[in-house]
């Protein structure tokens, strides 16, 4: 059985049509596995495409009719807003280029969000975020505003944040991609950690060839075509 | 609990970034509402003050209710509804038998039509007379044998009378008798014996009041009254009485009406009036709430990305849309109290400093009336959260439809 599989996507594609009405392929055909507790990189030129895919398999972007994208037996391809979003609120974790913090919040007010907006009440949130703020090494943090932080500090946030509600897949979108080399290393060391602490899978889109290297499995992507790299 | 749209809601329009301040935008839709709201209550309580004064000064005059005979009612009719009146002698404070109508009045070769008015009240006989403020001089005395009047200070100071002069009383009756007939008509004299004063400039010039007797002879009565004329303990529950009195009379017998019908265009303008300034001043909240709609939208489009990414951690459109329509709300309901506390005040401050002062030689009041009513807050707040939850929905639902991916992709 697929049991350690945990993310199957078959015949993805994406199509854009610009303000001229011209059809853009930007994704073509794409499938590719995610296997449970390894981490999958993809990599390629910019402009490949690699954003638009995770996006996809993070349910944050639909794909062309006919794509297929089963996490844990569901296809997400087909889910109704209302589920989706209650699919990428508990089973998956998002880590941005950008962080993408909320500046009106505390540190630990950023990583309580997912677990607010799932219904849990302030306190055990509060409790829950603090676990997970000691894990990134970031408790010492937890009443500054983004704002505050340094840009390895505020990645450090977001990855707190992406494991808030003990999600079954990471995607990290360029995760090192505003970051000096000791902090992308950093960075990278604590993708490791997790993965070996947490079980956690990981799929990242990247340039960092450190990352890269560090992955289990990695995919090549060039003009909208993901090519496998075993 | 609090949900966490509320949390978020709260905390856009207190805080940014680093500053614990409120931020400039929610300040100036707050400070425009606030605005609003105080003019608004102001300027509907001084409406209130003026005709709440108008009300006292013309339900102090003017009886609460008249019962008006018709020519063909029965003096069993008359006996019966009297007798009916008398038995809600809880609720009535004077009831008075009445001849009324329109007379001339001759002094110093000039002839005024006023109207002659002679009252007996139904309790007893002491209470017999104009039932008046007297200014000068004393009330008739329905006893002596002598004819006597009481007239308006209005009516004395334009006519150059002064108490115990004499006027010639002519009624249009007896005018009309001696036209056709050809004689002289029939004058009688009066001696004025006081000066009323009503407050209110009409009612002293028109009405001249006699004793019942006397009136029943001059305007050649054959009834024992035109009417009755009640005063009440509450005035505002005239409709009640009349409800009790119309259920043994009939429209034949007799026209019954309350202080409200004798000055019914009147009050009705005065209502009016309250509504269209209540319409135009709640334009300055439709304006506040443009605003409000303008500083909404530029948080949604600076808080583009936010929304993303709130999608993007799985929070619904519906409750992206309850963020921003709850900041609305928040933000008018802050202007809604800040703005009634703040009309309360001035209104406050001129019931008992009288902020804005009025020349007591010239008015009857000292100081621009005004009169606080919860009414008017309820209604105010009611159609401002209304306006303003309009003015919110607009930004919230653009903010609801927004795509995730493309606020985040593009930097």
């Amino acid at each position: 059985m697929d049991n350690n599989f945990i993310l199957i996507a078959r015949s993805v594609s994406k199509t854009f049509v610009n303000a001229h009405g011209e059809k853009l392929t930007v994704v073509k055909n794409a499938s590719l596995i995610l296997e449970g507790g390894l981490i999958t990189a993809i990599y390629g030129p910019s402009g490949a495409g690699k954003s638009t895919l995770l996006h996809i398999l993070a349910g944050i972007e639909k794909p062309d009719d006919g794509a297929e994208i089963l996490i844990e037996g569901e296809n997400i391809a087909n889910m109704s807003e209302k589920k989706l979003s209650d699919f990428r609120n508990k089973k998956i974790g998002l880590v941005f280029q950008f962080h993408y913090l909320l500046p009106e919040f505390t540190a630990l007010e950023n990583v309580m969000m997912p677990m607010l907006i799932a219904g849990d009440s302030f306190n055990k949130a509060e409790q829950k975020a603090r676990v997970l703020l000691d894990l990134v090494g970031m408790n010492y943090r937890a009443n500054h505003k983004p704002a505050e932080l340094s840009g390895g500090e505020q990645q450090r946030l977001s990855i707190a944040r992406a494991l808030a509600n003990d999600p079954k897949i990471i995607f990290a979108d360029e995760p090192t991609g505003n970051l000096d080399s000791a902090n992308s290393e950093a960075i990278s060391k604590l993708f490791i950690d997790l993965k070996i602490s947490l079980k956690k899978t990981f799929l990242i889109v990247t340039h960092n060839k450190d990352l890269i290297s560090l992955a289990d499995r990695s995919f090549e992507m060039r003009d909208g075509v993901l090519n496998c790299k075993f | 609990m609090k949900s966490f749209e509320f949390f978020i809601a709260k905390r856009y329009i207190k805080a940014r970034s680093n500053s614990n301040f409120i931020t400039i935008i929610s300040m100036v839709s707050i400070v425009g509402i606030t605005i609003g709201i105080a003019a608004l209550i102001v300027a509907l309580s001084v409406f209130n003050g003026f005709a709440d004064l108008a009300k006292k000064i013309f339900l102090k005059n003017d009886p609460h209710i008249k019962i008006v005979y018709r020519k063909t009612v029965s003096l069993e009719k008359i006996l019966e509804i009297e007798k009916i009146i008398l038995s809600l002698k809880d609720e009535t404070k004077e009831v008075s038998r009445y001849f009324e109508g329109k007379v001339l009045l001759m002094k110093n070769r000039q002839s005024l039509p006023i109207v002659l008015k002679g009252l007996q009240s139904l309790y007893s006989d002491k209470n017999e007379g104009s039932l008046l403020r007297l200014k000068y001089g004393s009330d008739i005395n329905p006893k002596s044998k002598e004819r006597t009047a009481i007239i308006g200070t209005f009516l004395a100071v334009k006519n150059a009378l002064v108490v115990n002069d004499s006027i010639f009383i002519i009624s249009f009756d007896g005018l009309a008798k001696s036209v056709s007939g050809f004689s002289i008509p029939p004058i009688a004299k009066f001696r004025i014996s006081g000066i009323y004063e009503s407050f209110n400039k009409e009612f002293d010039m028109t009405y001249v009041f006699i004793s019942y007797e006397n009136a029943k002879k001059i305007l050649g009565r054959k009834t024992i009254a035109d009417g009755i004329e009640i005063r009440l303990k509450n005035p505002m529950k005239a409709n009640d009485l009349i409800k009790k009195i119309k259920e043994i009379t009939g429209e034949n017998d007799a026209q019954i009406l309350s202080w409200r019908d004798l000055r019914k265009d009147l009050y009705f303008m005065m209502d009016l009036e309250r509504i269209v300034a209540f319409i135009i001043l709640l334009m300055i909240i439709a304006v506040a709430s443009f605003n409000l709609m303008g500083s909404l939208s530029m948080t949604v489009i600076e808080k583009k990305r936010d929304i993303a990414l709130f999608r993007s951690l799985g929070v619904l459109p519906k409750s992206i849309r309850k963020i921003f329509m709850l900041e609305g709300i928040i933000i008018s309901l802050i202007g809604i109290v800040a703005g009634s506390v703040l009309g309360y005040i001035i209104c406050w401050a001129q019931i008992n400093y009288k902020l804005y002062p009025l020349d007591g030689t010239r008015y009857i009041i000292d100081a621009l009336p005004v009169s606080l009513r919860w009414e008017d807050f309820a209604a105010i707040a009611i159609f401002s959260l209304a306006l303003t939850f309009i003015a919110s929905y607009v930004p919230a639902k653009k903010a609801s439809e927004s795509q995730i991916a493309e606020s985040l992709k593009w930097e």
